[in-house]
């Protein structure tokens, strides 16, 4: 069953750090990486932290960084975000809205790296 | 009675010698005339050989390699950007580069996009080339968006804004 998304709540962004990469040489990430594809119809993939841990997140620590942003701040830029648990990620939620390059570069440029280290 | 009159202009490059007339639409050919005298002048423009920084020519090989990227480079379905895509990046690199904008940061997209970035302090400019052959300009400064375009419209803006 779907749960509210509080403002509070930290969404955290996997992002790939293969080369080439959406994360620039300072650690900042680029706008693709809030960059819906074409498959993403429904939103794009985000964790709710609360409803998670970093490591199980991010997956991969070799293959992956993971970046965080605050629900409030998705829903102050004109976006939405809820929460759409699959059957192997009960954390799984959805930023939904027009994604424009424009809206990808302020999420982006919102988005604080999570260190695992 | 013809007067002919060449003179030389030493340009800062923008390449190609259309793109220069169109700059200086006051030069070029220039006639004028009194009741038996016509006056000629030739405008000649000399473009000096452009060399390309060493950045430029570095995020430019880093462009053209973006173009063997395979489908699903990202794990997660990426596009690689067309041979089309790529080109106009690269082209624009040198545009930049030719007027000392310094690139700070490229790469593809998941849909066949291509970034070119600049920077200055908290500002930031942010080219793409979409799939479809189009373009986005988005000025920033911090995190509120100054302004969004096309190249065509927004150019000198960028020049400006980076450049300031």
């Amino acid at each position: 069953m779907p749960e509210p998304i509080n403002d509070t709540d930290e969404l955290l962004r996997r992002v790939i750090f293969a080369d080439p990469r959406y994360i620039r040489e300072d650690q900042t990430v680029s706008s693709f990486a809030f960059t819906p594809r074409k498959a993403d119809k429904n939103g794009l993939s985000v964790d709710v932290a609360r409803l998670t841990t970093y490591e199980k997140s991010i997956l991969d620590k070799s293959k992956f960084r993971l970046y965080a942003i605050r629900a409030d701040q998705v829903r102050q830029i004109g976006l939405n975000c809820k929460h759409d648990p699959l059957e192997d990620n009960y954390a799984h939620a959805l930023i939904v809205g027009k994604i424009t390059h424009s809206l990808a570069k302020r999420l982006a440029n919102l988005a604080v790296r999570v260190s695992l280290d | 009675m013809i007067v002919s009159n060449s003179n030389t202009v030493g340009c800062q490059p923008e390449l190609g010698s259309s793109i220069l007339a169109d700059d200086f639409p006051h030069f070029g050919k220039r006639k004028s005339s009194s009741a038996n005298t016509s006056i000629e002048s030739l405008i000649i423009f000399h473009v000096p050989p452009f060399d390309l920084s060493t950045s430029a020519a570095q995020f430019i090989s880093k462009i053209k390699s973006f173009e063997h990227l395979k489908p699903n480079w990202d794990s997660y379905g990426a596009i690689p950007p067309s041979g089309d895509t790529v080109e106009k990046a690269v082209a624009f690199v040198r545009r930049a580069d030719s007027n000392l904008l310094p690139v700070y940061f490229v790469a593809p997209g998941p849909n066949g996009e291509i970034v070119v970035e600049f920077r200055n302090g908290n500002r930031e400019a942010s080219v793409y080339f979409n799939p479809d052959g189009s373009d986005d300009v988005i000025l920033s400064e911090g995190n509120e968006v100054v302004s969004e375009g096309t190249l065509d419209e927004d150019y000198q803006n960028l020049l400006s804004f980076i450049n300031a």
